[in-house]
């Protein structure tokens, strides 16, 4: 679905942000996206939008190159921005006024997810927090059902209630033939729905493993302490001891930590 | 590539509505601020200059006079006007609405055409409509309450009421102006005040007009260096020396060039601002 062939980036009078960045991502899961500070996780969701042109290599989604915005590639694309913004109309107006552009949009999805978010039809877009902004935008662009939907930092601004509410309407809401891209810090909000981590660092793909993959070469626990522990790969302090992570014995599962594991990658401790 | 891919009148269709529905109110209130406006500038130019702008004859020199207060009206309407083009893309100025407008499901030449079709040719018709009602609201406003001032009492000729921009040609130019050289060069500003803006990202109307002026004094400026090339010992300083060849019995070659410019320029504008629409980046 999309394939991204030595990815060059550098914006003007900045260090390059992609050097050689290729990965290949395919319908029917949810990728995490993660990344340090700057490293060009919004940038990467951007170029794939449409909304930068990639500074060479080449990006082909669903056979069409982003940039060119072909409105059938747009009508089948959505993407959350980390800002955003709406005119001052209310829900109701602005659904009958965008809707009709996204062919398979799902009105029913959308006032159930809306209700399920609390939101009101009738409230003034603009009247509404920046929280409660956020969340209409998940619910319409999840109603789009649009193949590819790229979320950058979607929980950001969302309360904690909300949080786990966006992710139990995005695991239910994703059908077989999308790829969700989700770029966020907040590891914590998204380890339990992603089925895929890709991380990017220096301009490169760093990491890119399914979960059950993850799962079956990796172990993350708690221990008190380092002592007698040979095979550590790679340990962070933590209020109960150490967080390690240590290849899987005897196959073995535990539950992931994303935050552990973006740090051994990033340490090369992982490979 | 499909042709629905360039153009589908289905999705120009939700695009225009689209936009009606979402500043269907902002258009309203544009048009209702602009009537207000203009009414209240005609009745202040009235009393103002009550002479020379709603009295006149066709007998003598006061015409010239006479047209002033109608002229400083119809170009702060062309200058409303102007503004009200010039906001076409406004969205492109801030990162938020660029990301929307860019990533809405339309083709470029969609996204090009309707506000082409939206405040360049249903603007103007009603920018020009709602002038003539300003004018005729003003004039009976001013019938009501006349202020007459003692230079009302000096004129004997007709009193005759023209403010309709449509019979004030036939007052001002005798017919003999090159009319539609001027109607083209309204265009063609136009086209650019509309096009230019999408070159930059913040205060894009003020930098356009910075650019206009900018454009005439580096042509101006090229013509003195020409003009000290190429005749030397006939210029002095800032001064242009133009050299003119008749090329037709009625045309000799600035007046072509000033008519070519006028006819023409506003097609390079739309089809620059054009590309530089589809090669837009956040």
């Amino acid at each position: 679905m999309i394939e991204i062939k030595h990815l060059l980036f550098q914006y003007k009078k900045k260090q390059p942000l992609f050097t050689d960045f290729s990965v290949e991502l395919n319908s029917g899961s949810i990728v995490g996206l993660l990344g340090k500070n700057g490293a060009g996780k919004s940038t990467l969701l951007n170029i794939l939008a449409g909304l930068i042109p990639e500074g060479g290599g080449s990006i082909i989604i669903n056979g069409y190159h982003p940039f060119e915005r072909n409105p059938f590639f747009l009508a089948d694309t959505c993407l959350v921005p980390e800002e955003f913004g709406f005119p001052s109309v209310t829900i109701d107006t602005y659904v009958k006024a965008t809707q009709p552009f996204y062919p398979s949009f799902d009105t029913e999805k959308l006032n159930r997810i809306l209700k399920e978010f609390e939101l009101d039809q009738t409230k003034k877009l603009n009247q509404l927090s920046h929280g409660q902004r956020k969340k209409f935008l998940i619910a319409f662009t999840l109603a789009t059902n649009c193949k590819l939907l790229l979320l950058d930092e979607p929980t950001n601004g969302l309360d904690i209630p909300s949080k786990s509410q966006f992710r139990k309407i995005l695991v239910s809401s994703v059908t077989d033939d999308q790829l969700v891209i989700i770029s966020t810090h907040q590891v914590k909000d998204i380890d339990a729905i992603i089925d895929r981590v890709v991380i990017v660092d220096n301009g490169i793909l760093l990491f890119d493993n399914d979960m059950q993959f993850i799962n079956q070469h990796w172990y993350f626990d708690t221990v008190s302490s380092l002592n007698g522990l040979t095979d550590i790969l790679h340990h962070e302090i933590c209020p109960q001891g150490y967080k390690i992570v240590r290849p899987v014995i005897q196959g073995v599962e535990s539950p992931i930590d994303l935050e552990l594991l973006f740090n051994a990658v990033v340490s090369q401790a992982i490979n | 590539m499909k042709a629905t891919a360039f153009f589908d009148s289905k999705r120009f269709s939700r695009l225009m509505a689209y936009d009606l529905r979402l500043n269907g109110t902002a258009y309203l209130l544009k048009l209702a601020a602009f009537t207000l406006l203009m009414y209240i500038w005609i009745l202040f130019q009235m009393r103002e200059s009550t002479g020379q702008f709603m009295w006149h004859t066709y007998e003598g020199q006061l015409i010239t006079s006479e047209v002033q207060g109608y002229i400083s009206s119809f170009f702060v309407a062309l200058i409303l006007l102007g503004f009200f083009i010039g906001t076409s893309f406004s969205a492109m100025g801030n990162k938020v609405n660029r990301t929307i407008y860019l990533l809405l499901p339309a083709s470029t030449i969609e996204k090009y055409l309707q506000p082409i079709l939206i405040r360049i040719v249903l603007g103007t018709g009603l920018f020009f409509l709602l002038f003539w009602v300003d004018a005729q609201l003003a004039r009976l406003t001013f019938e009501q309450f006349p202020v007459k001032g003692p230079d009302i009492q000096t004129i004997n000729g007709i009193m005759v009421w023209k403010p309709d921009v449509f019979d004030y040609s036939m007052i001002f130019i005798n017919g003999d102006a090159p009319w539609a050289a001027i109607i083209f060069t309204f265009i063609s500003f136009g086209t650019f005040l509309f096009a230019c803006p999408l070159f930059f990202r913040k205060l894009q109307l003020l930098k356009s007009i910075l650019v206009f002026f900018a454009g005439i004094f580096l042509t101006v400026c090229l013509f003195v260096l020409f003009s000290h090339i190429f005749y030397p010992g006939q210029v002095h300083g800032f001064n242009v020396q133009l050299q003119d060849v008749l090329i037709s019995k009625k045309c000799n070659n600035i007046e072509l060039a000033a008519f070519a410019l006028a006819y023409f320029s506003w097609l390079f504008f739309l089809v620059i601002g054009f590309f530089r629409l589809k090669e837009s980046k956040l």
